[in-house]
Parts: structure tokens; C-alpha cells; sequence
């Protein structure tokens, strides 16, 4: 509802980040500070509806670079839009999958989905239409009363998919959201996340650290370097959906990316 | 940081449900759903003589034990100082009814625990009216833990019962100082605990109400404190305990009545037989009393898994 506001065309870039620059400074024990060099120089330009993923070594800022679209923390340098607007703080336009999902525990599975909308202030009876929406589409009618000690760790995630999507953000932002999901649980969660994207077109920034995941999902792959991080390929996945795993064409992509990843994982490793 | 008190429990599993129907996005991979068992106690699958037993009949031998060995103990001797449960058996008869001894304590019971359940939760009140925003507070700003916190843990190892001489100073003799040392001694732990539950908030879910929208405002009520309450209510469950545990120290400020002033003194008449009586009648309120408390903290926090035990 919010995707298209007055003055925003479907032009302007989802995101837009220009020479962003991230220093961490830290105390020492003694008293002296040191400094981290979390980020170093990233440009991106991301439209609207392109589903990316972020992959690399850790310590190669993928996170940092996602926490700073949410608005949790800030840069040191540079400038990033997100439809045009600069991101000062955290806002309902970017809904973030957590990969420990951060559910309210204290709320039903309907109530965690109605968290957002309720907070926008909606009338009751939209509130309510968003959350059985919701609730078909991630398949957690059956569940909607339960809480979330009460659920497996596949249908926590599908609980905060839908929590983030009730509330119509313009950009997804996800961190390694199915990272501590089984493979099956996995499989299944990439596959709703793709028929979720395809039919909303929204906008989706996924961290990863699986080099199947990133060209499985993504339009386009980027990669990040470590210490400092920084953009070290970009990478159009040029394959038609359903993608096969098992294809040439998906082995050739994968060969790209883990030889552009390789050299920091055996930096890492010594 | 450790993860908070919410995020306990992990347990598995009992394997229930549909994810739900064909079409759906999700129920694409797996039908079958893994989900924990909130009502299914690992405890109980590990030990079986526990799950078949009443808990009611497991809690009875160590009592009955107890009690005959104090009958063999004590009972026949013509000069002993402890008084066989027999004895005391009609003494808590006497006491709560009447009609057998006929002294100043027959059927005294109801009026002196009334007396002392006024200041039980009088005192338990006014610590907790104190402590609860008091630790909210603390719990948030560093500034005021900095401003507070030193002085606070400097009182805080100081016993009640040093406090005795100062509040009769300050109250005078009577309720007034035995609500003052009940509060003292209930305020540490309601604070301690709140202060714990507020900073221990995972900075995850604020991080996700923020994300979603909630006013800045607004996130210490939608947020912090629900996320908080269990740690609160335990802080909470343990002061009014402790209530009760300085109910007999409280009332030894010259108060005439109240269970814990009846038990000073049968002390000074000898009538150990009644201070036995007393005690009894204290463990049964602070027993009951924590029953009610417990029941409406599942009530109000069934969501939270170490909530149940």
C-alpha cells in the first residue's frame, strides 16, 4: 500500500547506497580504543522487486551492511536511500527476518502478525483481514492460537515472514533467516519465500552464507570481502525459475562464486 | 549475554498437526510439523515412578517419618522441652477453635492472623510500591544504576533484624515498625529482580517492534515490560515469602498481636507447645498464600514455558 507513495515513482531505487563507510570504535581493556573497519566504500543500487543476496567470509560486514538498511545502526560515511528517503532510524518500511526470528513471546501467532498493522494504527476490521491473509498464505491457520515456545523452529520463521509482509514494507531485509533450519525445513521455506516474492514483488535483501541459497533465490548475488568489507563481485544469476540445483548452468554460477570467496574463507581458516 | 529467562526452555517434542492445506505457500515441503509440547514434562518421561504417583501421595512419607520420630522422641518423658505432636495437635485445635484449655489463646488464631496478614501484605505493598518502579527505572538507565545502584548494595547485605532497634526508633512501638521491617526486608529481591528482567530484555524484540513500526514511546509498555514480567512476577513471588518469613521478627516490636507477637510470647510463658502451634499456622498462610500468587502468575503468563513447573 505504502510501495508506490505520491512522488515516488517505481523508478527510484529500493536501495541506493552510495560510498558507504562503517568504523566500529572500541574500548580496550586499558583504556586505549581500537578501530574496526567494518565497511569500506560499498556503492549499491537495488530496484524495486530484484531479490539480492549478500554472501562472504565472515567478517566481511554482511550484516552490518543489513542492520544499517534497517536503520539499527549507523553509518561512519557515505549516503543510503531507501526509496528515495534517507534512513535515519527503523521504520515499517523495512521489515528484517531475524534468524533467531525474535517473535513476541508473550503474543499469539495471530497477534505477532497483527503486531505491525496494530502499531500503524489500522481500523480493527483491516487488521483483522491482513492477519487471515497472512495466515493462509505462510499455512499457520491451524496455529494461529498457539505461541511461540509452542512451535518448531520452520514455523517460528513463518510467523515472522508473515509478521513483516502484514506490514507492507517496501524492502524485505533478511539475515540468514533459515541458517538454523534443517535442510528440508530449508528447501520448503526457499521455495514459499520465492512464490511470496514472485506474487508480491517486493523487494528482498537476503544474507547468506550458502552458495546453493544465493543462486537458488537471488536475481543477483553480491559478494562482500573481509577486514575491511567490501564489494568484491556482483553477479546477475541469469537462470529461469524453477531453478534446477542440479543443472550445469547452477554449477557454473556456483564455480564463480566460491572462487571469488575461496582466497578470504583460506585467509580466514590461516 | 546469556539469553533471557524466556528462552529457557526448549523442549521437545511431541509430534502434532497439519501445516496446513495444499496451495499454500508453505505446506508445500512438509506436512508433518515438529512441535514442542508445552503440556508433555520431560521430567515426568524420565522418571516414571514420578508421573504414576500423585504428586499429593509422593509428598506425604517425609512428613509422616518426621512426625513419628518426634512422637518417639518425646513422648512418655516426663520433663521434656519440645511437647509430643499430640500435644500440639490439640494445641492447633485449641488455638483455632477453642474449647479445650480454656486459656487466653483459645480461638485466638483468626483475630491474631488477621493481624498479621494486614501486615504481611501491608509491608509487602509498600516495598513493592517502591521496588517495582524503582528497578523499572534502573533496569533502563545506566544513569540512574550509577546514581542508585552503589548505595543500594551497600544496604543491601544488612540483616532485617538490624534494622530492629532503628525502625521502633523511627515508627515506635507498634504496626507501623513491623510493616517498615517487612518492607525492608521484601524490597531487595522485588528490586533486584525487576532491575535483572528489564536489562536482561533481549534487544532482539525491541529491535523487532522498532522494525515494525512501534512508537519509541511506546516500546517500554509494549516491549520491556511484557517481556519482563516473568523475572518481575518471580521477584514478586519471592518478596511476598519473604514476608511471611519476617513476620515473627517484624512483630517483635512490641506489637500485642499477630501470630508472630503469639509466638514470642508463649516463648516468655514456656508454652512451646503454641509457638509450635504458630509456626504451623505461618507455614500453612505463606503456603497458601503463595498457591494464589502462582495461580495468577500462570494465569497472566502461560505463554512463558518456565512458567509451568
Amino acid at each position: 500500500m505504502l510501495a508506490t507513495e505520491p512522488g515516488v515513482g517505481r523508478g527510484v531505487a529500493a536501495i541506493a547506497a552510495r560510498h558507504l563507510e562503517k568504523t566500529y570504535v572500541s574500548a580496550n581493556r586499558n583504556g586505549s580504543l581500537t578501530e574496526t573497519h567494518a565497511l569500506s566504500d560499498i556503492s549499491l543500487e537495488i530496484a524495486q522487486g530484484e531479490f539480492i543476496c549478500i554472501i562472504g567470509a565472515s567478517g566481511c560486514g554482511k550484516s552490518t551492511l543489513l542492520r544499517i538498511v534497517a536503520g539499527f545502526e549507523s553509518v561512519t560515511s557515505g549516503e543510503l536511500l531507501v526509496m528515495g528517503k534517507p534512513v535515519r532510524a527503523p521504520g515499517p518500511d523495512r521489515g528484517m527476518v531475524f534468524q533467531d526470528y525474535a517473535l513476541f513471546p508473550w503474543l499469539s501467532v495471530a497477534q505477532n502478525i497483527a503486531y505491525g498493522p496494530r502499531q500503524a494504527g489500522r481500523p480493527k476490521d483491516e487488521i483483522h483481514a491482513l492477519t487471515e491473509r497472512y495466515l493462509d498464505i505462510v499455512g499457520l491457520q491451524k496455529f494461529r492460537n498457539r505461541y511461540p515456545h509452542e512451535l518448531s523452529g520452520g514455523m517460528k520463521q513463518r510467523v515472522a515472514i508473515a509478521r513483516v509482509l502484514a506490514n507492507d514494507p517496501a524492502v524485505i531485509l533478511m539475515d540468514e533467516p533459515f541458517g538454523a533450519l534443517d535442510a528440508f525445513t530449508r528447501n520448503g521455506l526457499q521455495e514459499s519465500l520465492l512464490e511470496i516474492w514472485q506474487a508480491a514483488r517486493k523487494t528482498i535483501l537476503f544474507i547468506t552464507h550458502s552458495v546453493d541459497e544465493a543462486v537458488y533465490l537471488s536475481d543477483r548475488v553480491i559478494v562482500l570481502s573481509p577486514h575491511p568489507g567490501r564489494l568484491k563481485l556482483e553477479l546477475p544469476i541469469a537462470l529461469p525459475r524453477p531453478r534446477d540445483i542440479a543443472s550445469v548452468e547452477f554449477n557454473h554460477y556456483k564455480r564463480i562464486m566460491l572462487d571469488a570467496i575461496a582466497p578470504d574463507i583460506a585467509a580466514e581458516a590461516g | 549475554m546469556p539469553p533471557g529467562p524466556l528462552f529457557v526452555q526448549r523442549r521437545p517434542l511431541a509430534v502434532s498437526g497439519l501445516a496446513g492445506a495444499r496451495g499454500v505457500p508453505f505446506a508445500n515441503y512438509h506436512t508433518v510439523e515438529i512441535v514442542s509440547g508445552a503440556r508433555s514434562s520431560p521430567a515426568a518421561a524420565r522418571a516414571p515412578v514420578a508421573r504414576t504417583v500423585p504428586a499429593w501421595l509422593l509428598a506425604l512419607p517425609l512428613p509422616i517419618v518426621g512426625l513419628i520420630a518426634w512422637q518417639l522422641a518425646t513422648a512418655g518423658k516426663a520433663f521434656s522441652l519440645i511437647p509430643p505432636p499430640t500435644t500440639v495437635a490439640l494445641t492447633v485445635w485449641d488455638y483455632a477453635f477453642g474449647g479445650i484449655r480454656n486459656d487466653p489463646y483459645s480461638g485466638a488464631l483468626f483475630a491474631n492472623a488477621v493481624a498479621s496478614i494486614a501486615r504481611v501484605y501491608g509491608g509487602f505493598c509498600v516495598a513493592a510500591i517502591i521496588a517495582l518502579p524503582l528497578g523499572l527505572i534502573l533496569g533502563r538507565s545506566t544513569m540512574a544504576r550509577g546514581l542508585i545502584d552503589p548505595t543500594l548494595q551497600f544496604l543491601r547485605p544488612i540483616p532485617v533484624t538490624a534494622w530492629l532497634p532503628l525502625t521502633m526508633i523511627l515508627f515506635g512501638l507498634g504496626p507501623p515498625a513491623t510493616i517498615a521491617l517487612i518492607a525492608l526486608g521484601t524490597f531487595f529481591p522485588m528490586l533486584l529482580n525487576t532491575v535483572d528482567g528489564v536489562r536482561m530484555v533481549e534487544p532482539r524484540l525491541i529491535e523487532a517492534a522498532e522494525m515494525l513500526g512501534t512508537p519509541k514511546a511506546a516500546i517500554f509498555t509494549r516491549v520491556i515490560l511484557p517481556a519482563a514480567s516473568p523475572a518481575i512476577f518471580t521477584g514478586i513471588r519471592i518478596g511476598l515469602g519473604l514476608a511471611w518469613v519476617l513476620l515473627v521478627v517484624g512483630e517483635m516490636t512490641g506489637v500485642p498481636t499477630g501470630l508472630g507477637a503469639n509466638i514470642m510470647d508463649a516463648r516468655q510463658l514456656s508454652r512451646t507447645d503454641l509457638v509450635i502451634a504458630g509456626m504451623i499456622d505461618i507455614g500453612i498462610l505463606g503456603f497458601l498464600s503463595d498457591r494464589v500468587v502462582m495461580l495468577i502468575g500462570r494465569r497472566a503468563l502461560w505463554w512463558n514455558p518456565s512458567a509451568r513447573n
